[in-house]
């Protein structure tokens, strides 16, 4: 295993003929590849971060719904409407990040099972330029509670939502989870003929709380 | 075409095959036309595309200059989050570790996201020969895995199914199948059969769009949203990888995977994008309890050596394949590996072999569209053009290739003689034509003609109308 290392390093070392330039030398070009990164970054001047989040993920392509509501307390209500909306169960699996709130009405369940019909989570923000939900793995926010869903009900905080993608990275964010998600839109195919199809292996459905 | 028995060196024969095949005409046409048109709407609202090419392509330029550097700080950051990396210089080096991995899982069944580097070491057969269950979770490679056929293309490997061939296939295989001639209901059907295996997996195989080394995190796209289905429910995740898919930090990823999506899909982004930064952490109750990173060789190094760098640049996402005609005429297979169109005509030769893979460069009209829509601008043509000189400097053009090229060059050379000759050609053509635009068959060019028609000349050779308005003008 280390043989294949060194072999491999030393193939590397002999294509490029001198000697590694020194960290700080490689640094410094380093910090010149991307000298403005708005250069790469669509502009949508025309509309505000809000406007732009909730247009691109109501898109056709990305086919979310959107739903605005005041603070945190009232996500059990919203949820409850979205399920009488389309004909469900008033019956969810709860990231234990919002068990806290009150679900009375709602069979409110911790774990997830395989066929889950409904799973409500909350992001930990969004993309204005992309129409994305940012998600954290940790112990309060487990990942599948994103993915086995065919309803995704995702919560986000509206000051969460930034511009652009830059900001999942930037140098005041968190330290990375082990798993960091950046969700858009619901889980599609364009396997079979290039036509587009919604609820692949994921979510057929993504309702956006959108809070604040 | 089973995989076990694809080779390019087969290209021409298979090639003259698949040109007759009207059904793969028809999946070809609907899907690379779609393609092309998302392409161009997306790009209508993305003026910045052109700087982001160049952006991306110094990213990687970069990168593949100090390789060594950064393949080391990956190596470093991905261990101490707790994943174990691996080294293989071959397929079949990394196939052994993936199953000897296996085997120390006490893996019963795997399920695998689509992963190309996956294809090119073999990992499939590697899985059946050590009596692994195999799943395949991207729907293509569900589809073609139930066809037992290798992928055809890098994106969507079943592109050379129609709907009507898919719904057999669900059909003959599915424990529940749903088939109505939507697409839709197929997708359902595929769903319903794959949800249960996610769950009874032991490990979950994939493979990395991009290397992080800032962080030592792999990150993964896709639109189904398998990939984190796969790798989370199991026991163990592995991934592999080749080397070049480094970059050094996050905001590298991120320029590239805004050319990525609109390239591959013409559209904004992937649906699921996802960092994985080692295995699941004490404070978690889910989540693989291991994380193993294999980075693969096979061949990169030496292309870093030579003028077939530029290809390392490639982030694989198959824009120079849906815009080749002679993919368009012939589907994937014919390429006979795994990467098909132009990439695959630069990369087969440089994995494998160019005696064996000696047919793919000259499989290309040199019509550049390739290089055209390049997100990291790789000169396909002439990298193209490259080897075909190796081909011919090497004596691996056949004989009467060679004598033909020699002859014509002979005449070239001399322009009175070429004149007269190619005069005397386009007489004879205009003749054999009667007059009608296209020829149907043409003496001794039968097996050109034989799968299309041979444009008659319209007028006069260039000289002789040249001269003809020279003299009218004095």
């Amino acid at each position: 295993m280390s043989n294949a290392r060194s072999k491999i390093f030393a193939r590397i070392a002999e294509a490029r003929g001198e000697p590694l330039p020194s960290a700080q030398a490689i640094a410094a070009e380093r910090a010149a590849l991307v000298p403005d990164a708005s250069a790469t970054q669509p502009t949508f001047t025309e509309q505000d971060t809000l406007t732009r989040f909730e247009a691109m993920a109501t898109s056709e392509r990305l086919t979310a719904t959107v739903a605005h509501i005041a603070t945190l307390e009232d996500v059990p209500g919203a949820v409850a409407a979205y399920l009488a909306e389309k004909g469900l169960p008033a019956e969810a699996a709860i990231a234990p990040v919002l068990a806290g709130l009150d679900w009375s009405g709602i069979a409110a369940s911790a774990a997830i099972t395989p066929n889950q019909p409904v799973a409500v989570t909350l992001a930990e923000g969004g993309v204005a330029e992309t129409g994305s939900l940012i998600f954290r793995s940790g112990p309060d926010t487990p990942m599948l509670h994103n993915f086995l869903g065919l309803h995704h009900v995702a919560v986000v905080r509206k000051d969460g939502i930034s511009r652009y993608l830059e900001s999942v990275f930037a140098p005041d964010a968190p330290e990375l989870p082990r798993i960091m998600s950046l969700v858009t839109g619901t889980s599609g195919t364009a396997d079979i003929e290039a036509v587009n199809i919604r609820g692949a292996h994921g979510p057929r459905y993504l309702h956006i709380l959108m809070v604040g | 075409m089973s995989t076990a028995l694809r080779s390019p060196a087969n290209f021409k024969r298979d090639a003259a095959e698949a040109v007759t095949k009207p059904s793969l005409k028809i999946a070809l046409d609907r899907t690379t036309g779609l393609l092309q048109s998302r392409r161009v709407d997306v790009l209508k609202a993305y003026p910045e595309f052109e700087v982001t090419r160049d952006v991306g392509a110094r990213i990687k330029d970069h990168t593949l200059a100090h390789l060594d550097h950064y393949l080391a700080e990956f190596e470093k950051n991905a261990t101490a989050a707790g994943a174990v990396v691996h080294w293989a210089e071959t397929p079949e080096e990394a196939c052994k570790i993936v199953i000897d991995l296996c085997r120390q899982a006490d893996a019963k069944s795997v399920t695998r996201v689509k992963s190309m580097l996956g294809e090119e070491i073999g990992l499939p057969g590697a899985l059946a020969a050590a009596g692994i269950e195999r799943v395949e979770t991207d729907l293509a490679e569900h589809i073609i895995q139930l066809a037992d056929e290798p992928p055809s293309h890098i994106v969507i490997p079943a592109m050379h199914k129609t709907r009507e061939e898919v719904a057999d296939l669900f059909a003959e295989h599915h424990r529940e199948p749903k088939i109505d001639g939507e697409v839709g209901t197929l997708v359902e059907s595929a769903r319903g059969e794959l949800r249960p295996k996610y769950v009874a997996a032991d490990v979950g195989i994939s493979g990395a769009n991009f290397l992080i080394a800032s962080t030592g995190s792999i990150c993964t796209v896709t639109n189904e949203g398998n990939a984190e289905l796969t790798t989370e429910l199991p026991r163990m995740h592995i991934v592999t990888a080749g080397i070049e898919k480094i970059v050094p930090e996050p905001e590298h990823a991120l320029v590239l995977l805004r050319l990525l999506a609109r390239s591959a899909l013409g559209t904004e982004f992937t649906q699921y994008t996802s960092f994985f930064t080692g295995p699941r952490r004490a404070d978690e109750t889910v989540g693989p309890e291991s994380m193993h990173i294999v980075l693969v060789d096979n061949g990169r190094t030496q292309m870093l050596a030579t003028e077939m760098r530029p290809m390392l640049r490639c982030i694989r996402c198959a824009a120079c394949i849906n815009h080749c005609p002679v993919y368009g005429a012939i589907g994937g297979h014919p390429y006979g590996a795994t990467y098909p169109g132009p990439m695959g005509s630069v990369l087969t030769p440089a994995l494998l072999s160019l005696e064996v893979a000696k047919d793919l460069p000259h499989a290309c009209t040199l019509n550049g569209r390739c290089q055209e829509v390049c997100p990291v601008k790789i000169p396909l043509p002439d990298l193209i053009r490259s080897l075909r000189d190796d081909t011919w400097r090497r004596k691996l053009v056949p004989k009467p290739a060679r004598l033909a090229v020699q002859g014509w060059a002979w005449v070239a050379a001399r322009p009175t003689l070429y004149r007269l000759t190619s005069g005397m050609a386009n007489r004879a053509l205009r003749l054999w034509s009667r007059g009608r635009p296209m020829i149907a068959k043409l003496p001794l060019a039968g097996g050109w003609t034989q799968g299309r028609d041979f444009p008659a000349p319209t007028g006069p050779t260039f000289m002789q109308q040249y001269k003809a308005q020279q003299r009218a003008k004095r």
